[in-house]
């Protein structure tokens, strides 16, 4: 392990419009690190950064410890990209699987023979010769993943790869990507807005925000304790209730909601805050059930306002004096009789309810309703 | 007059040698001067192509309109460097084939320089971006440019070599239209026709005409390509 790559004071515009203003990146040896953010956010700008295909107007990116020129060829050998749209060059499936190897001036038949490697990963075997240009979007982008690891490179950019294929296709790559990535045992840069990949690929998650890193830590660690208002919305967070920390009971804040009602957290937050809580954290439960063991203090009445079917799961909106959203499986609805109306029990345990300081950091407002379109779309 | 000028012409192209010697200096002059315009042309015009760097929008004004420069004014200048009394005077270069081509140098680089700086500028980024992504240097970056923009770099050439051989005025300024030695197919065709003699006009006329038919049609057919791919 340690660190591989190190990123610090990268600043960059287009036109004079700030882009990325990232303070420090460290991404280690061997770990895939996704980097999530709304459409936008500078993601890309960054990847090429890193990869070294694009000069940042200042900062240093520093690899293995030592500050690389942009552009260092010998470095950016021994890295490679999958980009969002990928540039298919002239030629058969073959020469552009070919292409990275032909670079390196390798030796004809070592390229022949890691190329075949490489085409059989990607089950390409069969369309060797044919005109690379004339793929589907997903076999297009399977010979693009698959140029690039032929290299063996030690750093994978992947930008948005999976962006522009419909859900087969990508379900597909995807489940190649993961099964290679295992393979080459390579550290792997994930640029990605779907935050489903991102848990399922990263082993650490950074969110950026406007050519900013809002939050990075380990995938479970991000997706449990957002950092603020804007992460917790772009992490899925469907409750976000405003309120202030009152008092402490069992080591934990209690808040009380701006709307009525107290919310026992194990957070350590004071002052004003949010407490933001998932929708699939709250359960319901018929009015007056017997208490169960280990049961949450925080239980509340409420009266179902909406019922809406969404595949497996419905999605309830509960009137608690505060306004939650809940899931439940459909048999489960039908069972306890969940319809717009009925009364029930509405349960979430301390440790489901995060808190984030009330108070959004500068220019993050409008950002927030962006991030939500976003988890919204990829949830959908 | 016509008819019989028509028919004589024919006769002129099937069997006279004096005709075909200059359509043939023609061919190598002018084929000279696209060839150099290329070698200076078209790698000059995949760097600026393919860099954005302060002062590109001019420079790129300047090449534009250096591909509508007035041949006879291009004459004049070369005139004036290769006459005996001017800077280059000393290299005896005046009413020669080679100062022909140096005229026609100076008429076909800007076009196949402009042509190739557009065709290397609408290359998409991500192709360059991709390539650098999986290992290219510098000039293996410049070759998938060349590669994209390849159709664009043959219609470079092809557009230089139909402007120059069309050219009458910079030739006839710094050749001199010597018979034998520097006479071309449009200083030619202005002679003869001086001289009331309209067949061996016709005759080159007829070669000039189909040069630019087949240049014409090679530059629609590659355009025609570039959109289909």
């Amino acid at each position: 392990m340690g660190v591989l790559i190190k990123a610090s004071q990268i600043r960059h515009a287009y036109d004079g419009r700030s882009v990325l203003n990232i303070e420090d990146l460290e991404v280690m040896r061997g770990e895939t690190l996704c980097l999530l953010g709304p459409n936008g956010a500078g993601k890309s700008t960054l990847v090429r950064i890193l990869n070294l295909v694009e000069a940042p107007d200042s900062g240093s990116v520093l690899f293995e410890g030592k500050p690389v020129k942009p552009g260092c060829l010998s470095t950016r050998r021994r890295m490679a990209g999958v980009f969002q749209h990928p540039h298919i060059f002239r030629g058969s499936v073959r020469d552009n699987v070919a292409y990275g190897l032909k670079l390196r001036r390798l030796p004809r038949r070592e390229v022949a023979a890691l190329t075949d490697d490489a085409l059989e990963q990607l089950a390409l075997e069969g369309l060797g010769h044919r005109d690379a240009r004339r793929l589907s979007r997903g076999e297009a982008q399977r010979v693009a993943l698959a140029r690039a690891v032929v290299v063996r490179p030690e750093v994978l950019f992947l930008d948005e790869p999976a962006g522009n294929l419909d859900a087969a296709a990508r379900r597909r790559f995807l489940d190649d990507l993961r099964r290679i990535v295992r393979r080459l045992d390579t550290t792997v840069i994930h640029v990605t807005h779907s935050l489903d990949e991102a848990l399922s690929t990263g082993d650490r998650i950074a969110i950026i925000k406007d050519g900013a890193i809002r939050q990075a830590g380990p995938a479970r660690q991000v997706y449990n304790s957002p950092a603020d208002i804007f992460t917790a919305r772009f992490l899925g967070y469907e409750n976000i209730l405003p309120g202030t920390v009152v008092g402490e009971a069992a080591g934990g804040a209690v808040v009380e909601l701006a709307d009525g009602g107290r919310v026992y957290t194990r957070s350590r937050m004071r002052g004003d805050v949010n407490v933001c809580i998932r929708a699939e954290e709250v359960t319901l439960h018929p009015p007056g059930e017997a208490e169960q063991v280990a049961a949450t203090a925080n239980r509340f009445p409420g009266i179902i306002w909406t019922v809406e079917p969404s595949g497996s799961a419905h999605s309830l909106v509960l009137d608690c004096g505060f306004e939650l959203v809940a899931t439940a499986t459909r048999p489960y609805v039908q069972e306890l009789g969940l319809v717009p109306g009925a009364e029930v029990e509405v349960r979430f345990d301390e440790a489901a309810a995060q808190l984030v300081p009330a108070r959004v950091p500068r220019g993050q407002a409008g950002a927030a309703a962006c991030g939500e379109g976003e988890t919204v779309r990829e949830r959908a | 007059m016509l008819r019989e000028s028509v028919s004589e012409a024919v006769r002129l192209l099937l069997t006279d040698a004096e005709v075909w010697s200059i359509i043939l200096r023609s061919l190598l002059v002018s084929g000279t001067a696209v060839l150099m315009a290329g070698l200076v042309g078209i790698p000059l015009g995949v760097v600026i192509g393919m860099h954005r760097f302060r002062g590109r929008g001019p420079l790129v004004s300047v090449i534009n309109t250096g591909m509508a420069l007035p041949p006879v004014v291009v004459g004049l200048v070369v005139f004036m460097l290769l006459s005996r009394s001017g800077p280059l005077g000393s290299l005896g270069l005046l009413y020669s084939k080679q100062a022909m081509v140096v005229a026609q140098l100076v008429l076909a680089v800007p076009l196949v320089l402009g042509i190739t700086v557009s065709g290397v500028s609408s290359v998409p980024r991500e192709a360059l971006t991709q390539a650098r992504s999986l290992g290219a240097s510098w000039l293996q970056t410049a070759l998938v440019a060349v590669s994209e923009a390849r159709v664009l770099l043959l219609v470079a050439i092809v557009a230089g070599m139909g402007r120059v051989i069309a050219e009458v005025g910079a030739v006839m300024m710094v050749g001199g239209n010597i018979t034998g030695e520097t006479q071309v197919m449009t200083t030619a065709i202005m002679e003869e026709v001086r001289k009331g003699n309209f067949a061996p006009a016709l005759a080159l006329g007829i070669i000039l005409l189909t040069i630019a038919f087949a240049a014409n049609g090679l530059m629609a057919r590659l355009e025609q390509r570039t959109i289909d791919t």
